[in-house]
């Protein structure tokens, strides 16, 4: 999986730390569970697209659902290039 | 298929969709057809701005068309408003912890830059203004006090016809915040006390977005808050005086209030069963997700003082997780957040997350409310 884009998200709140992704294909199983390195890795696979939460070890939040070449990720405010060019290293 | 035929919109507090028909074609037939300019050069009786005036007029059953300020939305005619009265430092604001960031806003900035002085009721434990508070604020002489009609989070409808007597008889002049319930809810200014209400046309009018409004009561003027041109009266060097173009400045856009126009057409033949249907569907929602275990609906229990708007929480789940799996897993369009009210959320105890909000509109199908149960349903037994 390649990242085709990186768009800021607004919300409700600052935002300045939500970034949604775009890849060039979609979330696989295989690709979910590599995100284990970066931490716990949560699967729910009663949805009909299964929805997947990975909680990283400095406090990252990666979201997205299982055929959707998209997630989100939510980058704590200390250290957040960091660890955000680590989730981002994955995928190089 | 269309992309669209494939998700389920339940998101039309904050925007309604589909609109009502004919909509589309008016806004595509004025753009495709030279500008006219009301006010301007071709004005006539029949121009989008002169009818959107007088059917709103006719449904906020007040008998002056030129008493209402078409606006570019509700942010835009509650600002003319507020920053309109010239409430002079000290001057007090009696509002509500139900409001929107559109009316909690300017309020904030006033009370900032001009000092006027706010104070905002808070709500009792199913978001329903505290009575006794408001009351209580009333005694020391406010100048204005403002309460939106329909709550954007729960769906309430507030009972503003006491609340604003009360007031007037205080000597406060009040503004009510339509944004969530013209359309739905009959909304006479005169029978309820509102001096000013300021309304949306994109949500229950079912009219494109960028159109609104602001409705002055006789007696006030308000002062003007921007300026420029009018198309008439150009030898003048300061802005016209004369309702409504006092307060109108530029062009405006027409192509959208087209539109409305027709929304506006289309409502006076079928808005009375579209909106039975709609307050039907939204206490069924209400009722349903109000029985799954875990969930906690926010708000007072089912009654006839609801809208079809319905908010919720879930442990185990941030609001942002529920509106993610509800979207990218069902294809169900909601709102997750704080929906620009962040002070109902904290007094219903669910600040700073927010909450979960779906909203039906006469369009939706009982299918598709039925459908977001069964996923609210898998949501809460995943957690």
């Amino acid at each position: 999986m390649k990242i085709v884009s990186i768009k800021k998200v607004e919300d409700c709140f600052d935002g300045s730390t939500i970034f949604g992704y775009e890849f060039d294909q979609a979330w696989s199983h295989e690709a979910i569970m590599q995100l284990e390195t970066l931490g716990t890795v949560e699967y729910f696979a009663q949805f009909p697209k299964p929805f997947f939460r990975a909680i990283g070890r400095e406090g990252l939040i990666v979201k997205g659902v299982e055929g959707e070449p998209t997630c989100r990720a939510i980058y704590p405010r200390r250290n957040k290039e960091a660890t955000k060019a680590e989730f981002e290293r994955i995928f190089e | 298929m269309t992309q669209h035929e494939e998700v389920i919109y339940l998101n039309n507090a904050a925007s309604s969709w589909p609109k009502a028909p004919g909509v589309a074609e008016a806004v595509r037939a004025t753009m495709e057809n030279p500008p006219a300019h009301p006010g301007r050069t071709v004005a006539t009786e029949t121009d989008a701005l002169t009818r959107c005036r007088q059917m709103l007029a006719a449904m906020l059953d007040v008998p002056h068309p030129e008493r209402i300020v078409l606006t570019m939305h509700a942010t835009q005619a509650l600002n003319l408003a507020l920053f309109g009265l010239g409430l002079e430092r000290e001057a007090l604001v009696v509002t509500t912890a139900t409001e929107h960031n559109s009316v909690l806003r300017p309020l904030h900035h006033l009370q900032a830059e001009s000092g006027i002085r706010l104070a905002v009721i808070g709500l009792d434990g199913a978001g329903r203004v505290d009575g006794d508070a408001f009351g209580a604020a009333l005694q020391d002489q406010p100048a204005l006090v403002a309460v939106n009609h329909v709550s954007n989070v729960t769906g309430q409808i507030n009972d503003v016809a006491p609340l604003f007597a009360q007031a007037k008889g205080q000597g406060a002049l009040t503004l009510l915040d339509a944004s969530q319930s013209l359309g739905h809810i009959p909304v006479r200014p005169r029978e309820l006390q509102a001096d000013l209400v300021a309304f949306t046309g994109h949500k229950g009018l079912c009219g494109p977005q960028g159109t609104g409004g602001l409705y002055v009561a006789e007696h006030l003027e308000l002062r003007q808050v921007y300026v420029g041109g009018t198309g008439v009266r150009s030898d003048l060097l300061l802005h016209p005086p004369d309702m409504p173009m006092r307060l109108e400045a530029g062009t405006p856009n027409v192509p959208a209030f087209a539109g409305l126009a027709t929304a506006l057409e289309w409502l006076k033949a079928h808005g009375g069963e579209h909106v039975a249907y709609e307050i039907e569907l939204g206490a069924f929602l209400r009722s349903e997700l109000g029985q799954i275990k875990g969930v906690r609906v926010l708000g007072a229990a089912n009654d006839d003082k609801h809208l079809g708007i319905v908010s919720f929480v879930m442990p185990g789940w941030t609001p942002e997780d529920v509106g993610h799996i509800l979207s990218d897993s069902y294809g169900i369009l909601c709102r997750s957040g704080l929906h620009c009210a962040p002070l109902i959320h904290e007094a219903l105890g669910c600040g700073p997350e927010g909450s979960v909000r779906l909203s039906v509109s006469g369009f939706t199908t009982p299918a598709e409310a039925q459908a977001a149960v069964t996923a609210v349903k898998a949501i809460a037994g995943a957690a």
